[in-house]
């Protein structure tokens, strides 16, 4: 059989890999996506889309018992993911293993091996991913801030972590060009945020979409501040409450300035420009249903699963990506494989990437699989930042640079919960639609980690499991006496519509010593070795946890917040919970020292190998990750562009 | 004679379920009217016959019966005879009285006899995607269980809903059944 050679070879349909394959083949070339997840996922026909997630994963979802953010997808024993609900097996009696390697005789010593994560560091390792079509976007909460003008240069302005190859002004336009993909709504004008200025978003420029309604509980929590302050190491700060900026569908706004146009390549100018056009901006709904999804209906379960797709997910660029090249025609084709676990780079001695090889499964439980081959000019890994390292590091991919799979981050983050004075409408709404900005820069940021706190519209859900827990250990007298009947109908209408629960997401610097590697004895089901994770938080982090919680009992205070947090005295680092923003593990920079891609998202030792997703990204700042990474994808897609052109200049002459 | 036997049972359902409402009544603090509108009642009877036998259930629902009676309306007393003779560890009524509770509240049950530490989510399970959709507990709180029943665009700006049934706890059914 003959091998069909690619443009573009791509592993993963994720966030990444659907930016990349939509701007690639909307440029005429030819892209060939390679999906560990299931094949029905990526069946985005009507009923097929519809029977897969409605008929699927929200079916799973209401039958899940722990609604976690994995819950409602399956997971696959030919391509695990890793699952929340694995951390309980996290076995602190057993030490440590820091070194890289480990005898085979401490294998049964390491704190972690249930699930798909090996786990060997000092502190668990609390976020997820998920492997299917759509990738980890399927459970994304939807919230998208840009990163602040002083995240990109955060040692030269504080001293700490590293700054980007690129700068803020730099990534700019792409910013914008992630915003109409993904469809953002939001009030560009009341994003007050320290160390910005009008000239961050721009003076003419607004969302597609204008912003989601604040919730009441967003409302009640601004009026309980206003004109209140919190003192932290001797500096006032005033409180105050923006709203969000989120990937979900709010009504256009007809001012928007791009109106229904997309970037595509210009051959001419070597870049990607928005097209002129006509039509305003119409919000994208299901990839079943353009009707569906036309607004956020509240239902309040963006984690783990939107069920009218009102909020964006990867499946909609996918989707959109097939429309428009049956729409204009030209050379341009995606073709995918699913069930395609990506198992080997291969390269030639001069670095050139030759092929992708890759396992495919034909039932999902079984472990038999046919070895495939994927060639193509240029090759993208998209498959997450872990699972990028992970099949660098098999292969032995940038042979010799050591950042490959280091500086592992994720924003830790510290829960702050109580009750409000009064009925605050807790549990309607997206999960959260107001952030306190007020910690995201500022000169604290040479002491100790920034953060951003979204205020939580599901009350105690992420703390304590709340509503359940609240109703079963009021019968099973946990916690305080025994109530049944009238009285704890009484209890719980009293107590869950004042719960509230503020995050601090802190930002973790990249640690030399926070890093994936893979170990040949922890294999899958098909033979592809495992991530090992090892995991720890500097004082950095632990200093902005007690700084927050100076900050979230003088908050809670100003409110008249009634305190309900507990916290493990002994150990600080315990008060982190797991973002799900994994980043860093295959780094931008300035050289091969220092980072594994350049400044274009091309890895240093493979001319024809990009990466692309957060393992690009050398710090994280204090935004959730998928608006910067997206915008990256972007950058990248046009790189790749500017790339195969050059090539085939090169042919030609 | 077949049609005879099949209208007995009919019969025997209406009635346990006639009881099974008036229990469901005590534990929950629901009023019948609310359970009923949940379409739930037939589904938790039989789930909790299924994981505790008829007898069992039989009996817990005889003793709430029996309580309901015995403390002739006076909330005080029914506490103090519901703590004593249902939501008493001792007895073997206890676990489904929870459950019971658990299912209307939530649309889940816990494994009461599984050893393992307790946490909230492990030893338990979702009766049905039905049940989830029907859980009461955050309806009664001016919300919805998330993932359905969704409110619609900006519901969530919106303030609290007037008047009952969101504001007063519902009155138990102080009317004796047989």
């Amino acid at each position: 059989m003959t091998q069909q050679r690619y443009d573009v070879v791509i592993v993963g349909a994720g966030q990444a890999g659907s930016i990349l394959a939509k701007v690639i083949s909307g440029a005429g070339r030819r892209v060939l996506l390679l999906e560990a997840g299931l094949e029905a996922g990526t069946d985005l026909d009507a009923g097929a889309a519809y029977r897969t997630y409605v008929g699927g994963y929200l079916d799973t979802f209401y039958n899940a018992s722990a609604k976690v953010p994995n819950s409602p997808y399956p997971n696959l024993p030919n391509a695990q993911s890793p699952n929340v609900l694995n951390l309980g097996a996290f076995d602190r009696s057993k030490p440590p293993v820091l070194d890289d390697e480990w005898p085979p005789a401490q294998d049964a010593n390491l704190r972690l091996t249930s699930g798909y994560f090996v786990q060997k560091g000092q502190e668990p390792f609390g976020s997820d991913y998920q492997r299917a079509p759509g990738g980890t976007m399927l459970h994304w909460l939807g919230t998208t801030p840009r990163m602040l003008p002083n995240d990109f240069r955060l040692y030269t302005t504080y001293g700490q972590g590293v700054d980007w190859p690129i700068t803020y002004d730099e990534l700019k336009p792409y910013y914008e060009m992630a915003e109409r993909e993904i469809g953002v709504s939001g009030n560009v004008a009341e994003q007050n945020i320290p160390g910005t200025d009008a000239e961050t978003y721009g003076h003419d420029y607004g969302f597609p979409m204008r912003k989601l309604p604040q919730s009441y509980l967003d409302n009640q929590l601004a009026a309980g501040v206003r004109g209140k302050s919190v003192s932290l190491d001797g500096t006032d700060y005033e409180l105050y409450l923006v709203p969000t900026p989120q990937g979900r569908n709010s009504t256009p706004d007809a001012r928007y300035k791009y109106k229904d146009s997309e970037p595509r390549w210009d051959s001419r100018a070597g870049r990607l420009v928005f097209q002129k056009a006509d039509h305003p901006y119409t919000p994208v709904g299901s990839v079943w249903d353009p009707y569906t999804g036309q607004r956020c209906e509240g239902n309040a379960s963006c984690v783990p699963i939107c069920p009218v797709q009102a909020k964006y997910n990867a499946l909609k660029t996918l989707k959109s990506a097939f429309h428009n090249l049956a729409e204009h025609g030209g050379t341009g084709s995606i073709t995918v494989i699913a069930q395609a676990v990506a198992s080997k780079i291969e390269y030639d001695s001069e670095g050139r990437v030759e092929r992708i090889r890759y396992r495919r499964y034909s039932k999902p439980g079984e472990p038999d699989f046919e070895e495939g081959v994927a060639e193509g000019e240029l090759y993208v890994l998209a498959a997450h930042s872990v699972e990028n390292a992970k099949l660098l590091l098999i292969s032995d991919a940038c042979p010799g640079n050591p950042n490959v799979g280091r500086h592992l981050m994720d924003h830790t983050t510290m829960l702050a919960w109580g009750l409000m004075p009064e009925w605050s409408g807790s549990y309607r709404g997206p999960g959260s639609t107001s952030n306190f900005p007020i910690f995201r820069d500022g000169p604290f940021r040479s002491r100790h980690a920034a953060w951003i706190s979204p205020v939580d519209n599901w009350g105690w859900n992420w703390p304590t499991l709340a509503p359940d827990a609240d109703v079963i250990n009021a019968l099973n007298a946990v916690g305080g006496e025994r109530l049944f009947g009238r009285r704890l109908r009484a209890y719980l209408r009293d107590r869950i519509p004042r719960q509230v629960n503020l995050h601090f997401e802190c930002e973790q610097l990249p640690d030399w010593g926070n890093r994936v590697t893979v170990n040949p004895r922890f294999r899958d089901q098909l033979g592809i070795p495992r991530p090992v994770v090892t995991y720890d938080m500097t004082q950095y982090t632990v200093d902005a946890f007690y700084a927050a919680r100076q900050v979230a009992r003088q908050l809670f205070a100003a409110a008249g917040v009634e305190d309900f947090s507990t916290y493990n005295e002994d150990n600080p680092k315990s008060w982190s919970h797991g973002a799900g923003h994994l980043a860093g593990t295959h780094r931008m920079g300035t050289s091969p020292n220092n980072s594994v891609v350049d400044r274009r998202q091309r890895t240093w030792a493979h001319e024809n190998l990009y990466l692309a997703g957060c393992g690009n990204m050398p710090t994280i700042g204090t935004s959730n990750p998928t608006l910067t990474m997206s915008a990256l994808a972007f950058w990248a897609a046009e790189n790749i562009l500017q790339d195969l052109a050059a090539r085939r200049r090169e042919v030609n002459v | 004679m077949r049609g005879a036997r099949k209208g007995t049972k009919l019969m025997n359902e209406v009635s346990e379920s006639g009881q099974f409402l008036e229990v469901s009544e005590c534990l929950t603090g629901f009023s019948r009217v609310e359970l009923l509108a949940a379409g739930m009642a037939g589904a938790y009877e039989s789930q909790l016959r299924k994981v505790y036998g008829d007898e069992v259930v039989s009996r817990l629902l005889r003793e709430v019966s029996g309580v309901v009676k015995d403390s002739g309306g006076d909330e005080a007393k029914l506490e103090e005879l519901m703590l004593a003779r249902v939501f008493n560890d001792e007895t073997v009524i206890c676990a489904p009285a929870k459950n019971l509770a658990q299912m209307w509240y939530l649309g889940t049950l816990i494994d009461y006899t599984d050893p393992t530490p307790f946490v909230v989510f492990k030893r338990t399970t979702v009766v049905s995607a039905e049940a989830y959709q029907q859980s009461l507990v955050l309806g009664d709180v001016g919300a919805h269980p998330a993932g359905a029943k969704q409110p619609g665009f900006g519901s969530w700006a919106l303030g609290p809903r007037p008047g009952p049934p969101s504001s007063q706890p519902a009155p138990t059914s102080k009317k004796e059944r047989t």
